[in-house]
């Protein structure tokens, strides 16, 4: 079959990749741009490695045509960093703990980021059945749901005109007091 | 509890998560090189059959196959352990499981790779399968390994007594046992091995793969391409998780080398989920008998512990297995006389392996219910009966594990305390529960795999003009924290802050030899080697500002970047003036730190096994909500309180424990690797069911620091030990709630409604006769 | 990694288009439009097609309506549609415990009315089938879960929406090269797994109806599964009624996941009319809904479990429908409390 090329729009690129019809589009992402921050697990639209954003919302890549994604706006984990800091909630994900063998991460930030624009202040139970379409299989998801939460505050803060925290250790109390209050169960 | 400590103790991010957060890291399926073929392998859809012929003439005449390597291609056999070198890169006479490698093809993409495999012929002649542990005691006709005694395919049987358990059964006041069964479980990572294979223009060879064992891969590709180790570089990748999944030499790494080796091009290999499951190395499935005589004031006075494991169709770390099915019965109590018999049987099924609690987690799901049954028996408290039990500190088990320090009091205090278990435990409602469970585990191997006299760590650091700190090390950073760990050390060491330190734990040319990651030795191996390494500097720098200042070298302190004076504080020197000094006619500053167990142990066969320079303690209380009209179980809190000696990260350790009750969580309530006639039926995550954030309980996690006296700052593991009373926590808790012991795990709902059904037809009805008043 | 299978991959602007392209590839084709199912079955090689025609790009097809329900609309538009889920409340609990939060970002309402039924046979690698062996739904000579059923597959239909659509009084509306016709939802599920429903291979789902007086219907969705996401329906069961003071005016009854449709349990439904909803009439109608679901292992849990579990489902359904605050039994029912016993 041959390939054709087709136009994706990412991170605010243009790339042509040549794909061919039954190409995916994680693979086109990976393969064809480079962007090899989006990951595949399983493949099937179970555990969410491959999560990127198409007009804003989280969509699986690996269960979506490269040909079918040509107009639309698609972000990936490597266009969520600004010039000069990472995004606030790939920040939390390192402070707090969120990330371990890394794999599941860049899925479950992108699936966070459209969360918190669409709710700035969800609750914990809400990112819980926001990410309930990613698997991790390192953390139990406490320190993911520590981050998005972390994450959501110091973005209504930088809102609001604060200083975010920089890139660092968070003060022990601050993580132990929200541990504490957080009601995981069902 | 910081006492002094500058970095230890503080709540650090990974030092590695940066590259994660941003998609910055590499994983295997990451790696590119120009001109790369794509791999595939084909695998056998028979679980035992010999290979009469093999005929690859209609895959080459396929366009785009560059090249294919089959068993004839590679005639030695390799294995983890140097005692079971029972693999092949490519099956030779025959094949043993369902997915057995036969023939891997390189072709310039995954569709031609793919064509390719599906060309090939194979000639099988079907051979008996084995798929059953109960058959593999007794001589068969044909046994899946040649080398097997007697006939049979029992692999390796451990047996071992201390003392007269006999006579302790005669003497208990009671005497509980249970007869328990296991499934398979798998580690179940988020990332698909993905390996790629670069023959260097030198003729060098290089392996670029996530890997839990470096050095072992590196071991085994020497043997199997006959190479020496020095003509081959092993890259370890990002690892997208392992939990002893990523800690054999594989099949499909020879593989690669093989085809890189034969068409001098890179090759790539990645799995898909299927293949992962095939390849498993998972936790064992067998039974595990337990009987344990307690005195009527509830003192333990033996275990008699019997284990059977069916280990798949290759050795893997088996025969280490077979061991820790027994030999961690004993901590953390007292055991006055103990008995074990294990044996580990071959079968046709994907091999099994090192799964996070090696060995240890279903036989501990067996003593920590048989301890219940006692309790019960004994009208005592489950928590207050272990209390009278446990091993002191600084003492020694029945089979000469050198205990050092030991929190396990604590951990089990704290746990009753923070879970209100008084007033809980047996006052729950019908369908509520809640049950403890104790564990304990080995911080590191003492013994290692290959007996030499090398030491098991090695850290090297680096110092140049620009002041960063460049430690090279072989441990491999899982996901776990052990560069993290090196940072720590290092940092703390030296006084500066973490982003002066940079750990290079990934090219097998420039770093020291270190075992890797398994055994929970990581924290307590590398980072003594890097804390011996920074210490060597931290002289050096001394000397300098010695130098500098005539003020004498030994008295000077670390901190903030800056060297001071102890006696008299107003003699600062900076790092990088005492730098500057120790670089002058010297350049770069290096040391070298290592790490080695001291000799320990018995003298009894099999004394090795277990031993460890420290070992960690930990208990776990848990709650259980039984759904009465559906069975359904679920975990709505849990308490893991966990003796890590000392925590020199608390937020990496709670990450840690964290990731072990989702994982004991997992195992006890839903997965399993099931099978039918030997064939993985659910081999995909839709089937293979772990834990989600629903079903994820409120963890409270307790850190106990016991401050180890040879631990890198009294530090312990923490990886692996925390999964072990996850589960008997669970079963204990179950069996509060309605009356159920779950003699099999995964606690399946269908059981359990048959339980609740029977009572709810019984006189008595949904009322709890049993554990009322739990003293 | 996995890959799919070649194909060639068309993109129609609209029904007619998709049709036509539809007509011009021989029966030989399969509609696409999440992907979240069929991608996945292609991934493994089952039952795949030369030619995917790709309905994602078809404006016509989305938008909502009152109880006007476009058939590519996705399921996680829906979710986010508070007039749609004020009108017809119900939805509300079926949409987010649907998969999980990700597929329902791309999986459509058609394309989960129309998901494929699903067997632990068949739904397996073309290598696990293999060695499993086939099964009759894919390449092979027999159904693997009803040994010697040659000509009949008993693979799981395992939709979430369509029952609930079902009891609501929803109608489809196709659109195929002979126009367009709409129906009963509940008369377009039939057959084995294989057959599955009367629609035409070039017949596309342009919307499903809701009739406005569904919205005084008071209906429940009960799903039994093991865990909270991802995981299909083990079984489940779909409810809705009119209430006549305290007397069943209408009554409508769906048996979800246990058969290779779902069922319609017409002549249960109208057998109850009349009857309060009292525990003993609940358990009556809980007897009657068990008798009727025939389970086979084409899923993780055991049929005879399964059957069980029916009846639990239906009256969680029951009791949510008669307003009880908790009718879903939370884990760890109160004590003393005793389920009535299940036939």
């Amino acid at each position: 079959m041959p390939k054709t090329l087709v136009t994706l729009h990412v991170n605010g690129a243009t790339y042509e990749v040549a794909v061919k019809p039954q190409d995916t589009l994680a693979l086109a992402l990976r393969d064809g741009c480079g962007l090899t921050g989006t990951k595949i697990g399983c493949d099937m639209g179970t555990c969410g490695c491959c999560t990127v954003l198409v007009e804003g919302r989280p969509v699986l890549s690996c269960l979506t045509l490269a040909l079918e994604a040509e107009d639309w706006q698609i972000e990936t984990i490597e266009g969520l960093s600004g010039a000069e800091r990472l995004h606030p909630v790939q920040e939390a994900f390192a402070t707090c703990g969120g990330s371990q063998c890394g794999y599941c991460t860049p899925g479950f930030v992108m699936t966070s980021v459209a969360l918190l624009r669409d709710n700035a202040a969800p609750s914990r139970d809400e990112i819980k059945a926001a990410i309930a379409g990613n698997l991790c299989r390192c953390t139990g998801y406490a320190k993911i749901v520590d981050a998005v939460e972390k994450a959501g505050s110091d973005m209504r803060s930088a809102d609001a005109g604060a200083t975010p925290p920089t890139t660092g250790e968070k003060d022990d109390a601050g993580i132990q007091g929200r541990r504490q209050t957080a009601a995981a169960g069902r | 509890m910081t006492q002094g400590f500058k970095v230890v103790g503080r709540r650090l991010p990974l030092v590695d998560s940066w590259k994660k957060v941003t998609g910055a890291a590499v994983y295997g399926d990451d790696v590119r090189f120009p001109n790369t073929l794509i791999c595939r392998l084909l695998r056998s859809t028979l679980p035992h059959a010999r290979i009469l012929r093999i005929d690859t003439s209609a895959a080459e005449a396929i366009p785009g196959v560059r090249a294919i390597v089959t068993g004839a291609d590679a005639s030695a056999r390799f294995g983890v352990l140097p005692i079971s070198q029972d693999e092949e890169a490519l099956a030779i006479e025959k094949v043993r499981y369902v997915g057995d490698i036969v023939a891997a093809v390189a072709a310039d993409d995954e569709e031609t790779a793919r064509q390719g495999v599906a060309a090939i012929e194979v000639v099988y002649e079907r051979l008996p399968d084995y798929f059953d542990i109960d058959e593999g005691l007794d001589p068969v006709e044909e046994p899946i390994h040649a080398w097997t005694r007697d006939g049979s395919n029992c692999q390796k049987r451990v047996d071992q007594h201390f003392g007269d358990v006999d006579a302790a059964l005669d003497a208990g006041k009671v005497k509980p046992q249970g007869h328990f069964s296991f499934i398979g479980v798998g580690h179940a990572f988020t990332e698909p091995h993905s390996v790629t294979a670069v023959p260097e223009p030198d003729g060098r060879m290089t392996l670029y793969t996530p890997t839990q064992v470096p050095h072992y891969v590196h071991r085994a590709l020497a043997k199997v391409l006959e190479m020496p180790m020095h003509r081959i570089k092993v890259f370890r990748t990002a690892v997208g998780g392992g939990f002893g999944g990523k800690s054999d030499p594989f099949p499909h790494e020879m593989a690669v080398c093989l085809l890189a080796r034969k068409i001098q091009r890179p090759i790539r290999l990645t799995f898909d989920r299927e293949e992962i499951f095939l390849t498993n190395r998972g936790r064992h499935p067998g039974i595990v008998d337990v009987q344990i005589p307690v005195s009527e004031d509830g003192k333990i006075l033996a275990m008699d512990v019997n284990a059977v494991i069916d280990g798949g169709a290759f050795g893997s770390f088996g025969v280490v297995t077979t061991y820790y099915n027994g030999i961690f019965s004993q901590g953390p109590y007292k055991v006055p006389e103990f008995r074990y018999s294990g044996r580990r049987v071959y079968t046709n099924k994907a091999p099994c392996g090192a799964m996070r609690g090696h060995g240890a987690v279903n036989a501990r799901y067996a003593i920590e219910s048989v301890l219940d049954m006692a309790a019960e028996e004994l009208n005592l408290d489950p928590i207050e009966m272990r209390l009278d039990n446990v091993l002191e500190p600084y003492s020694k088990t029945t089979n000469e594990f050198r205990i050092t320090s030991n929190g396990i009091v604590e951990c089990l205090e704290r746990c009753r305390d923070e879970s209100e278990w008084p007033s809980k435990k047996g006052n729950l409602p019908f369908g509520k529960g809640i049950g403890v469970g104790c564990g304990f585990f080995i911080s590191g191997s003492a013994l290692p795999i290959h007996q030499t006299r090398t030491p098991q760590s090695t850290v090297h650091l680096q110092i140049d003009v620009d002041g960063g700190v460049t430690a090279h090390s072989m441990g491999a950073e899982i996901g776990q924290g052990s560069d993290t760990v090196i940072a720590i050390a290092v940092a703390e060491v030296l006084g500066l802050t973490m982003d002066f330190i940079r750990v290079r734990s990934d090219d097998s040319d420039t770093a020291p030899l270190d075992l890797g990651a398994y055994s929970s030795r990581g924290c307590f191996m590398i980072g003594n080697a890097a804390r011996e390494a920074a210490l060597v500097i931290r002289k050096k720098l001394s000397r300098a500002a010695e130098r500098l200042s005539g003020h004498p070298a030994d008295d000077f302190d670390f901190e903030d970047a800056k060297l001071i004076a102890l006696s008299d504080p107003s003699i600062v020197i900076s790092y990088f003036e005492a730098l500057t000094e120790a670089l002058a006619d010297n350049g770069a500053l290096i040391a070298k730190g290592w790490y080695q167990s001291p000799r320990m142990g018995g003298s009894f066969k099999g004394a090795g096994a277990g031993l460890a320079p420290a070992y960690s303690f930990n208990a776990s209380v848990a709650e259980v909500d039984v759904d009465l009209e559906t069975g359904l179980v679920t975990c709505p809190r849990i308490w893991l309180a966990h003796d890590c000696g000392r925590a020199l990260n608390p937020l990496a350790v709670e990450g840690q424990i964290e990731g072990c009750i989702h994982m004991g969580l997992g195992q006890a309530l839903m997965e399993e690797m099931r099978y039918s006639k030997g064939r993985i039926s659910n081999p995909h995550l839709l089937d293979y069911k772990i834990l989600g954030p629903f079903e994820t309980p409120e963890m409270h996690v307790l850190i106990v620091e016991s401050e180890d006296k040879e631990g890198p700052f009294g530090a312990k593991e923490s990886g692996e030990g925390p999964l072990l009373p996850v589960l008997p926590a669970i079963g204990n808790a179950l069996y509060n709630a309605i009356g159920y012991r779950a003699y099999d795990l995964p606690i399946r709902p269908e059981k359990v409604f048959a339980h609740l059904e029977k009572m709810r037809k019984s006189e008595t009805g949904f009322s709890k006769t049993w554990e009322t008043n739990g003293r | 990694m996995m890959i799919l299978p070649e194909f060639e991959l068309l993109r129609p602007r609209s029904v007619d288009e998709a049709i036509a392209a539809a007509r011009g590839a021989s029966g030989r084709f399969d509609y696409l439009a999440g992907g979240t199912d069929l991608l996945c079955n292609y991934k493994w090689g089952i039952n795949t097609e030369p030619t995917v025609i790709s309905l994602r790009h078809i404006a016509d097809l989305r938008g909502r309506d009152g109880g006007r329900v476009g058939g590519g609309v996705t399921l996680g538009e829906l979710e986010r549609d508070a007039d749609f889920l004020h009108d017809y409340p119900v939805f509300e609990r079926t949409l987010d415990r649907l998969a999980s939060p990700l597929i329902r970002q791309t999986g459509t309402v058609a394309g989960n009315l129309l998901v494929d039924t699903r067997c632990i046979w068949l739904n397996q690698s073309e290598f696990a089938r293999q060695a499993l062996g086939n099964c009759l739904k894919a390449d092979g000579p027999e159904c693997r879960v009803v040994k010697g059923s040659t000509d009949y597959c008993y693979a799981n239909y395992s939709g979430d929406m369509a029952p609930v659509f079902m009891v609501l009084g929803a109608t489809i509306t196709l659109a195929g090269p002979d126009g367009q016709r709409t129906m009963p939802l509940r008369e377009f599920f039939v057959g084995d797994g294989i057959e599955r429903f009367v629609k035409k291979k070039e017949e596309i789902v342009v919307s499903i109806d809701i009739p406005s007086d569904a919205k005084t219907l008071r209906a429940s969705y009960q799903k039994f599964r093991v865990r909270e996401a991802w995981d299909f329906p083990e079984l489940a069961v779909a409810a809705a009624a009119r209430m006549d003071g305290d007397r069943i005016a209408e009554l409508f009854l769906v048996a979800n996941a246990v058969s290779t449709i779902p069922l319609w349990l017409d002549d249960v439904a109208q057998k109850h009319v009349g009857a309060t909803l009292d525990d003993a009439s609940i358990e009556e109608i809980v007897a009657d809904v068990m008798k009727a679901s025939k389970p086979v292992r084409a899923t993780l849990l055991p049929p005879t479990y399964r059957k069980q579990m029916v009846g639990v489902m239906t009256r969680r359904a029951l009791r949510e429908i008669r307003g009880d605050a908790d009718a879903g039994a939370q884990p760890g029912t109160q004590p003393g409390t005793q389920p009535g016993a299940a036939a």
